[in-house]
């Protein structure tokens, strides 16, 4: 390995920014700061603790002139070795920034700083009447900052989001060295949602906006033990079915559970009582075994074990690696059995625990790290298994990011095209490899996927005109011929449309199905314009696959049926709002819910849109030759109310 | 440099500990470090790591720590600095064993660390302490004097006690039923004993916080040293000292005295021990951080041994009981040493007995 000397020479004026009792140098200090949850280790050249959120704009400037690979690391809890250093150089240890600045309670708000512990968080809260939606299992040991760079998702993913979903707005660093303020409402191209959600190789994190929640007046947590995975799989899908969105819906398997004969066990949290006897009727009819209503201190028991299921694992061998695959739901029990069968034929025990709701599986595979001969099987069987997930179109991780454990498997789930374009954000943004180097995207594995094409006529007709042209103003009347509903799946309350179908068409279609989309239905336009055009600015977070075709007359297609996915970089969140600067949208995959389900987002255009010179940056990669939109037409889209807050650059 | 007793540049002493018991142990401590997954649930607890904010102050970091010494990895005379800071920084609360997800018992682990590095100079200065402290730190192990009962019925009670002293206050002194006894007392002892700073500010604010969160508080403890050092400060001065002015002289006669090492055997053991036919119990458990038993682990030198048996000597009853085999071992030697009339058993033989007896 190379080893970089740079920090040597800087070392002195990081001390002197920091103070000589917050940098380390000495071996403890640097064997203990370089590993995380996952098998990976890795030692770096100093480790920085960062004590105010003021101090890491000048430091990362610092690194960047002295050419420093840095790491951001908190707890080091993660699963997948994106908080190990790779390329040496130093460790900013951002755990000391543990404050919680101010809850607003009105607004609905908590400023919060990066190193926060979630469960800290959520204390506070607590006694406040109010609670954070993002809940991972490990919220009790990780950090806030580190579930928005991962977007972990947790067990209340399937009503309230994962975590990107709960933030507002944030304060950070990004790896070109600007310090800037992003809120989610700003008008433009969902940076915050790009940037935030990058494992740390395209930002650091310092200050946070979070939504909280008004805590549910009754929370009810019910168990229910099933012979079959079938049988319990069919109840999920019947209680979703019928308009019930429960807020956590969780299974555990015979292993990960020791309760031989019971396939399955969900674990199913209601806010209410009004819709308990409906889920009850629902299990009793798929032959329920054991339907257990917990009191409070014995749900709170179910979660703790819950929780606890994956390191508890541990006790059968001596580690344990936890994959986090996410399927469509429909798939999932097909999923499971597959991966179960893998896993048999390899010889590899493993605990199986998921998300039921949101079809997120995590074999636990428990192993030997000293047995060479079974270490080598299981990488073959995870090989296997990500290749099988791949083939289901389906994404590799949902809430665990990629990291270090799974970069090659990126190469499986997308094709060349779509890694050369998050190869060339994280180039365009970070050009010396600096911020968290190496993590993320395959170094020299080749994408063996076939390149996404697409099989309607229409939109390889606009690939041509796109291809041909000088110049394409991007409108909504550009894609007025493709607007047909691909595909209604019924089973994962899914809608497939092309961009140019009008809201008000689409809403009808699923009125008669008696299911709604997300966003209101009085929109005037097409459900791409809806996207694209900053109206609806969440609405991304109900997208699960975006078709949009590139200046170049490439076409992309990123996402699936599975509704959590956080592999690669988010380009879905990112082209919201965009207005036809950087992509052309052709075709949307949208969670749709039952009629009177959800309340609908409302269309509001709040804040305005100042170019910055990161979204000249971003504007390279995607449209070098200035063919769509330019940034500076924005402007036209100005409202007359100017929004209070400036982004500081 | 490699973790190895004989040659440990810390210490120039000669070990007492056999050389079989030593490797084996050691063997078993390698084995069980290494099941450690580096989950980090033992994050939550553990308040070292809290004050710190730094993953040497952590227990998992400590786990990796041993392993890396068990490994070889680590020069032990370049880092010494750390090394000692990393691993007294622990306040023993045991915490992490009581979160961890696969029952590692991290504190026994750091104990041992503890023991093992704990220099020449440094082991004095806790012995010492222990020697002089150990009545005043908990005086309720013996019920001693009375005291003027306090009435308390409009404020609350926060008690920095030990668990003993609380029985005392609540059976003896007939102070109403406790609103809140803070666990901040034995780490706020561990961080004045340690002298480090972080740890101490950190706790400060802690039980500033729970101190302010009732309107009015009445402040209790048996802990001399804490009620010295608490006195001074703003917000703590009307804390009172309910100390009665006895000597640690526990009588065992027809009883036993049960040294649990850590937190988790004290919750496992509970219902043998409250099997068994004594009239008198003195549970050791975590809660009093250190145990008499833990003064055995370590590798004394003949004038600590000595100061150690003064001590012993004290414990004039018929039977002691040593939970593990190990802890026998040691007794016995010291009993040896000293001419101590002891009977000394383990609890295995004990429960082998009761089942003959029936």
């Amino acid at each position: 390995m190379m080893i970089n000397n740079n920090f040597n020479k800087a070392k002195q004026k990081v001390i002197s920014l920091l103070g000589p009792e917050n940098v380390f140098c000495d071996s403890i200090s640097l064997l203990l700061n370089g590993f995380d949850g996952s098998p990976v280790k890795s030692v770096a050249q100093a480790v920085l603790n960062i004590n105010k959120p003021e101090v890491l704009w000048p430091l990362i400037n610092l690194l960047i002139k002295y050419k420093i690979p840095y790491t951001p690391r908190a707890c080091g809890t993660n699963h997948d070795g994106a908080a190990v250093p790779l390329k040496s150089g130093v460790i900013l240890n951002l755990k000391p920034l543990n404050k919680i600045e101010k809850i607003d309670t009105d607004k609905g708000v908590a400023i919060v700083q990066s190193g926060v512990i979630n469960q800290d968080l959520q204390e506070v809260l607590f006694e406040k009447g109010y609670f954070f939606a993002g809940d991972p299992a490990s919220g009790a040991f990780c950090t806030i900052g580190a579930n928005a760079a991962l977007n972990s998702g947790g067990a209340k993913t399937l009503k309230y989001g994962p975590t990107l979903a709960n933030v507002l707005a944030a304060d950070l660093i990004t790896s070109g060295g600007a310090l800037m303020h992003l809120e989610r409402n700003f008008q433009g191209p969902d940076l915050l949602s790009l940037l935030l959600k990058s494992e740390g190789t395209l930002c650091v994190i310092s200050r946070l906006w979070l939504k909280i929640l008004p805590l549910p007046k009754q929370k009810i947590t019910l168990q229910a033990d099933f012979k079959n995975l079938e049988e319990a799989m069919k109840s999920v899908e019947e209680i979703i079915a019928s308009g019930i969105v429960p807020s956590a819906l969780e299974a555990l398997d015979d292993i990960a559970l020791n309760t031989p004969g019971k396939e399955a066990s969900l674990l199913i949290e209601l806010e209410g009582e009004s819709s308990l006897e409906k889920v009850r009727k629902i299990c009793v009819k798929n032959k329920v075994l054991d339907f257990i209503i917990a009191q409070e201190n014995e749900a709170k028991a179910l979660w703790a074990k819950r929780k606890a299921a994956c390191s508890a694992l541990a006790r059968l061998n001596k580690a344990v690696i936890s994959l986090d695959p996410c399927v469509a739901r429909s798939d999932l029990a097909f999923a499971i059995k597959k991966i179960k069968r893998i896993l048999v034929s390899y010889k590899i025990q493993a605990g199986i625990v998921f998300h039921a709701g949101d079809g997120n599986i995590h074999p636990n595979i428990v192993y030997d790290p000293a047995n060479f001969y079974a270490n080598a099987q299981i990488n073959k069987a995870i090989k296997e298994i990500y290749a099988f997930i791949s083939s289901l179109g389906a994404s590799i991780s949902a809430e665990h990011g990629i990291g270090i454990e799974k970069r090659a498997a990126m190469a499986l789930m997308y094709d060349e095209k779509t890694l050369n374009l998050m190869r060339q954000i994280k180039k365009t943004l970070d050009p010396f490899n600096l911020a968290n180097p190496d993590k993320i995207l395959p170094l020299a594995t080749k994408s063996a996927k076939e390149p996404y094409a697409s099989k309607q006529k229409n939109i390889l007709a606009l690939q041509e005109q796109i291809k041909q042209a000088n110049e394409v103003k991007i409108k909504e009347t550009l894609l007025c011929e493709a607007k047909e509903i691909l595909e209604l799946d019924k089973k994962n309350w899914l809608v497939k449309v092309q961009a140019g179908c009008q809201v008000s068409e689409l809403e009808a279609f699923l009125n008669k199905h008696k299911m709604s989309l997300p966003i209101t239905s009085d929109f005037k336009g097409s459900i791409g314009k809806a996207f694209a055009d900053g109206d609806f600015k969440t609405m991304a977070d109900y997208v699960t696959e975006l078709e949009f075709i590139l200046p170049n007359g490439e076409v992309y297609n990123i996402g699936g049926k599975n509704i959590k996915n956080v592999a690669g970089y988010d380009i879905i969140r990112f082209l919201c709002g965009s207005k036809g600067a950087y992509a052309l949208i052709t075709a949307l995959t949208i969670r749709v819910f039952a009629v009177g389900a959800k309340e609908p987002l409302i269309a509001k255009k709040t804040g305005s849109f100042s170019p910055a010179s990161i979204h000249y940056a971003l504007k390279e990669v995607f449209d070098p030759n200035k063919k769509f939109n330019k940034l500076e037409d924005f402007n036209v889209f100005k409202l007359k109310k100017q929004s209070v807050e400036k982004p500081r650059f | 440099m490699s973790l190895n007793l004989k040659n440990n540049p810390l210490k120039n002493q000669d070990s007492s500990r056999s050389a079989i018991i030593l490797a084996r142990h050691l063997a078993f401590l390698k084995k069980e470090s290494e099941r450690c997954t580096r989950c980090g649930a033992c994050l939550q607890g553990c308040v070292s790591y809290k004050a710190h904010n730094m993953e040497n102050f952590s227990p998992r970091g400590r786990v990796q720590l041993l392993n890396l010494l068990l490994e070889k990895k680590i020069d032990i005379k370049q880092n010494e600095e750390m090394l000692l800071k990393c691993i007294n920084s622990c306040t023993q609360c045991a915490q992490c064993s009581k979160y961890c997800a696969i029952d590692l018992r991290i504190d026994e682990f750091i104990f041992e660390l503890k023991n093992y590095f704990a220099q020449a100079s440094y082991r004095k200065k806790y012995l010492n302490f222990y020697h002089k402290y150990s009545a005043l730190l908990f005086p309720f192990l013996v019920f001693g004097k009375k005291i003027k009962q306090i009435k308390t019925e409009e404020v609350k009670n926060l008690f920095l006690t030990s668990k003993e002293g609380l029985k005392f206050a609540s059976e003896v002194l007939s102070l109403r039923p406790f609103s809140r006894v803070s666990k901040q007392a034995i780490y706020l002892n561990e961080a004045l004993y340690l002298g480090d700073k972080d740890l101490l500010a950190y706790i400060l604010k802690n039980l500033k916080k729970e101190v302010k969160s009732f309107k009015k508080v009445a402040l209790f403890t048996d802990n001399i040293i804490l009620w010295r050092f608490l006195k001074n400060i703003s917000g703590f001065k009307h804390i009172q000292y309910i100390l009665p002015d006895t000597k640690f002289v526990a009588k065992t006669d027809g009883t036993y005295i049960i040294n649990n090492n850590s937190f988790k055997a004290s919750e496992e053991e509970k219902d043998f021990i409250s099997c068994l036919n004594a009239n008198f119990f003195v549970e050791f458990t975590q809660d009093i951080i250190h145990t008499p038993a833990s003064l055995f682990w370590q590798d004394l030198s003949f004038e600590e041994e000595q100061l150690f048996a003064d001590g012993l000597k004290k414990y004039e009853g018929k039977t002691l009981v040593a939970l593990c085999p190990e802890d026998k071992v040691f007794f016995d030697r010291i009993k040896k040493k000293h001419k101590i009339k002891l009977d000394i058993f383990t609890l295995a033989q004990i429960v082998n007995e009761q089942r003959t007896a029936k």
